[in-house]
């Protein structure tokens, strides 16, 4: 099939031995080397890596945007038959501006923030196309219908900041289908937005390539997102392109050593940590000025043999299979024969006998900010005061040494949630007990040896950790502030604790510009141990990482749990960890608890009709999942004014089945599905029960 | 059990990881350039301690003459050694510090323009991290107050200091320090706002730490590096001032020869020795340029993508 498409016209796109390279101070960094891939027409062509793996330079040589210090080195970039290496900046910027459109990671940068959203549309078309002010008009209205924009017209006439963030992305969408392109590169295009919205656009997307007959490159570090929309995909490691197969077969039968590895770091949606172990891929990624002589991925690769330590292996299609690999030995690699190598780290879950003492009680939690309004009333304090209802009436127990996970859509109180468990904020109102203290205060309240009990766990892991103090420092000042170790002892507990979080001794003394990421977020993680906390709030502490590094902080984290005996509360966006790595799931919608309950009842009907939204969004790596389809309208309200009665029936696609809808108006009861199972919903159990489950795996 | 196969890097000694960090001067040609203008004078203040030609103050020669082989860069209005004077006059804005007769007769280290650049950054920082970190009224507070001191022309409060205290090494260093805190303490201030917003910050203020170890050893550690480079900036901008304030005669107190009141003396004879006011002057430009490339290269080089 593919054979015969390639007799009858040229590629779109056809990119051969391309290698990028940047100078830096003291010589030049090789981003890319040895790229070759091409894009037939209609086709959406998937490159998944890792970060740093070069997969944006590759969509940047393309357009030749590679900054003052990046150029191409080798290679050749054969746009429909046209050498675009060599070409002049003039005749490349008319190629993008008609032939090639790219969307971005964050709608927000790419569009012009003041200039309305009809007036920047129209710019492409009366512009390149030299159409009629008019003419562009209606034609970008037709866009904005087409990428289900609700009210286009009205859309036109505003500014940027004015819409949603899904919906953003949609009018850049929009924008660069404006001039019928023959290729869309598409870097990240959803990486900034929520699950639902997130599904919403992946539909779209699929929905477009159908229509537009348009080449769609499409960019993506998220194994779940190109198992959605694409039909090809290119795997990329250390700036060279490992693998590449059809969705199906690289999900079914990879034959790429790193690809089997980067399969088995994803948690599946539905499995958990009793069941299942997550393996990461040993060792890290080689700096582009450091990588091996031989076969890229060699130093960690499981099948390594002296051959691949010598001669870089050339992309050739396996026998047998469709896919192409960079590899030397693929055929002789069976992945349902793999064992764990014994270097990799992973949990023992010796079921260790806990008792479920509550150690934090939240009763009728609630966390308000004062607005500040802008009228001469407000000015004066005569105004009515309004408040963003960040947490709304939060109650729930967690048992010691058990994991806590709240999921929930960015802005549903989660975060601040945590801020006012730990103390950065004070609660509004309600109660809050930890260990039988209060803790509805701030921290300036608390007693030192409250706080030594209540650490924390950071997302970013760039900032988690003091760029001007060495790791021992960072680890031992904790210690020495509750004086958990006497001061001579320190240095011998921080390499301790440095050997739990499987970093040796030499890693005391080091920067942290000197560690990657996941090791820095190790030790982030140590410093929250340090003071032998009893419950670790864990801000998104994996959803910064890499799939392979975030497999290894999650075994790591519990690792810790198992040997400390530590109480966690997990926050995270991405569903699939959650459900692996949690005791308790709690499921957040606009600062109201909607559901909360064991892991395993909460991924299974009964379920409130937010959380089976939510469940229906997930992208799964695995094209054969069956998921049923349900995609929520509009966009979550704002927090100053939430809708009366349950949050969530302004968007609620289940509420027609209730008899009287007008009752969603009113504050719903808790149904209890089981003892620790509660649903927020007006819904009875049995409705809710007889809802049919939302991911059939096959 | 080690998962995470270790990259060998060998700890450098102390010595190479200083000159590492050093060499990064001379990546760039403009700080290089700076740099070495900015020696060339303190060489030459050095110098000046233990030699000049002749004695900076003694009217040994005819007034006014110019430039010959004796006296390589001619005479002054009293028969003074130009060259011996300037050379002497890097001494009070480079390297010494003259006291009050009260207090002690010797001088000491480190000129006016550094001291004077060293109290705006100690005094702008604490202003700003405050004002930073804490934010809300305080950072009001503070900031109102430095952006009156900013609404008067920097000259009117030298003048208003120097006449309020009267003449002195000390005053002017006073006098720099009022009027460079406030530019300080905006940077600072803008520094923080930035790091305090750091997921480290968040770290610390959950392990309860005091306000002031936040500001000062999670803040300023991080913050150091734009600092330094204005600092360097500033030393430029200081030295201009005490020019400034030599040439209107309430600068740097006699006997040491100063190059502000040097230019302001070679002005009133111009007509009869032309020359005369070209030397203190482009001894003052050359050295501020100096500085001010030297800033510029290395805050370049700084920003640049590391490899």
């Amino acid at each position: 099939m593919t054979d015969f498409i390639e007799k009858r016209m040229p590629p779109v796109l056809k990119v051969e031995d391309l290698a990028v390279a940047y100078k830096v101070r003291g010589g030049e960094v090789e981003a890319v080397l040895n790229v070759t891939f091409d894009i037939q027409r209609g086709e959406s062509h998937g490159i998944v890596g890792e970060s740093g793996c070069g997969k944006s330079t590759v969509a940047w040589a393309i357009l030749k945007f590679l900054g003052d210090n990046g150029y191409i080195k080798c290679g050749s970039i054969k746009f429909q038959g046209q050498e675009l290496v060599g070409k002049s900046d003039e005749e490349l910027r008319r190629l993008r501006s008609d032939q090639i459109s790219m969307v971005y990671q964050d709608p927000m940068q790419a569009l012009n923030p003041s200039m309305r959203i009809g007036d920047q549309m129209k710019e492409v078309l009366t512009v390149h196309r030299g159409l009629s002010s008019s003419a562009a008009e209606k034609r970008c209205m037709e866009m904005l219908e087409r990428v289900a924009m609700p009210d286009p017209a009205n859309v036109m006439l505003r500014y940027p900041h004015q819409i949603s963030g899904g919906q953003q992305q949609r009018v850049v969408i929009g924008m660069a289908l404006l001039n019928n392109p023959a290729l869309l590169i598409m870097d990240e295009p959803t990486t900034a937005l929520d699950v639902t919205v997130e599904a919403a656009v992946l539909d779209l997307i699929a929905d477009l390539r159908r229509d537009f007959d348009t080449a769609i490159m499409y960019i993506t570090h998220n194994l779940g997102v190109i198992a959605r929309v694409a039909s090809r995909i290119g795997v990329m490691y250390a700036g060279q392109m490992v693998e590449r197969a059809t969705v199906e077969d690289i999900f079914k039968s990879p034959q790429h050593p790193y690809t089997q590895g980067l399969i088995r770091c994803v948690p599946k949606l539905g499995t958990d940590k009793t069941g299942s172990i997550l393996y990461p891929i040993r060792g890290r990624v080689p700096p582009p000025d450091n990588r091996p002589a031989g076969c890229i991925f060699s130093p960690r690769c499981d099948y390594v043999r002296p051959l691949c330590r010598e001669q870089r292996p050339a992309l050739r299609v396996i026998p047998g299979t469709n896919n192409e690999t960079r590899c030397h030995f693929s055929e002789e690699i069976d992945a349902s024969q793999w064992q764990p190598s014994e270097e990799i780290e992973l949990p023992t879950l010796s079921g260790r006998k806990v008792e479920e003492q509550p150690i934090l009680q939240l009763d009728n939690l609630k966390k308000y900010y004062p607005v500040k309004g802008n009228s001469l009333r407000d000015v004066l304090g005569l105004g009515e005061k309004r408040y963003v209802k960040a947490v709304e009436s939060a109650s729930f127990v967690v048992p010691q040494g058990k994991t806590l996970g709240i999921v929930g859509e960015s802005g549903c109180g989660k975060s601040t949630l945590v801020k006012t468990i730990i103390g950065l904020e004070d609660a509004t109102s309600g109660t809050a007990k930890f260990l039988g203290f209060d803790i509805t205060g701030n921290i300036s309240g608390r007693d030192k040896k409250l706080i030594q009990e209540l650490q924390m766990v950071f997302q970013n892991p760039d900032s988690t950790m003091n760029p001007s103090f060495t790791v021992g420092q960072q680890i031992g000042r904790p210690m020495r502030l509750f004086k958990t170790a006497p001061k001579h002892r320190i240095r011998a507990e921080v390499i301790k604790l440095l050997q739990a979080m499987r970093l040796g001794e030499n890693y005391y003394d080091r920067l942290p510009r000197q560690l990657s990421g996941g090791e820095k977020q190790r030790v982030g993680i140590a410093r929250a141990l340090a003071s032998r906390p009893d419950l670790v709030l864990c801000d998104e502490p994996v959803s910064a990482l890499d799939v392979s590094v975030q497999a290894a902080i999650l075994n790591l984290l519990l690792d810790v749990q198992q040997e400390f005996g530590t109480t966690l509360i997990f926050i995270a966006h991405d569903l699939s960890v959650v459900r692996f790595f949690s005791d308790y799931v709690a499921v957040m919608y606009l600062g109201q608890i909607m559901e909360i309950g064991p892991a395993d009842a909460i991924y299974r009907p009964p379920y409130h009709p937010y959380t089976e939204a939510l469940l229906s969004a997930v992208p799964i790596p695995d094209p054969a999942a069956k998921q049923k389809r349900i995609r929520l309208e509009g966009s979550v309200p704002s927090a100053i004014a939430p809708p009366t009665g349950c949050r969530f029936h302004t968007r609620c696609p289940r509420r027609s089945l209730l008899p009287d809808p007008e009752i969603c108006q009113t504050e719903p009861s808790w149904q209890m599905a089981s003892d620790t199972h509660r649903i927020f919903c007006h819904h009875t159990l049995e409705t809710l029960s007889s809802f049919e489950q939302v991911i059939t795996t096959t | 059990m080690t998962a995470i196969p270790v990259i060998e890097t060998k700890q450098p000694s102390r010595w190479l990881s200083i000159w590492k960090s050093v060499s990064i001067i001379f990546e760039s040609r403009v700080a290089t350039v700076g740099l070495v203008m900015v020696f060339f004078w303190i060489l030459v203040g050095v110098i000046s301690i233990f030699w000049t030609p002749y004695g900076p103050n003694a009217q040994d020669f005819v007034q006014n003459l110019p430039p010959n082989s004796t006296n390589w860069l001619g005479t002054d209005h009293m028969g003074r050694d130009i060259a011996s004077r300037l050379m002497a006059g890097t001494q009070v804005i480079l390297l010494k510090t003259r006291l009050p007769r009260s207090v002690a007769s010797f001088p000491i280290p480190v000129g006016v323009a550094i001291w004077g650049v060293f109290g705006s950054l100690t005094l702008g920082t604490i202003l700003g991290l405050n004002a930073g970190y804490r934010g809300g009224w305080s950072d009001q507070g503070i900031m109102q107050v430095l952006d009156a001191l900013i609404a008067f022309p920097s000259i009117v409060l030298y003048l208003v200091v120097i006449a309020a205290l009267g003449q002195g090494d000390l005053v002017v260093i006073l006098a720099i320090t009022v009027t460079g805190a406030p530019g300080v303490a905006r940077l600072a201030r803008s520094l923080t706002m930035d790091i305090k917003t750091r997921d480290y910050i968040r770290a610390a203020e959950t392990r309860g730490e005091n306000k002031w170890f936040i500001m000062f050893n999670e803040i300023l550690p991080n913050a150091r590096g734009p600092l330094l480079v204005d600092a360097m900036l500033r030393v430029g901008y200081a030295i201009f001032a005490i020019g400034t304030l030599g040439f209107l005669g309430i600068g740097l107190p006699p006997p040491d020869p100063d190059w502000g009141n040097m230019v302001n003396e070679a002005r009133k004879n111009i007509f009869s020795n032309p020359v005369a006011v070209i030397w203190p002057a482009l001894a003052i430009a050359t050295l501020v340029i100096g500085l001010n490339l030297f800033a510029d290269g290395l805050r370049e080089e700084l920003t640049r993508y590391q490899k």
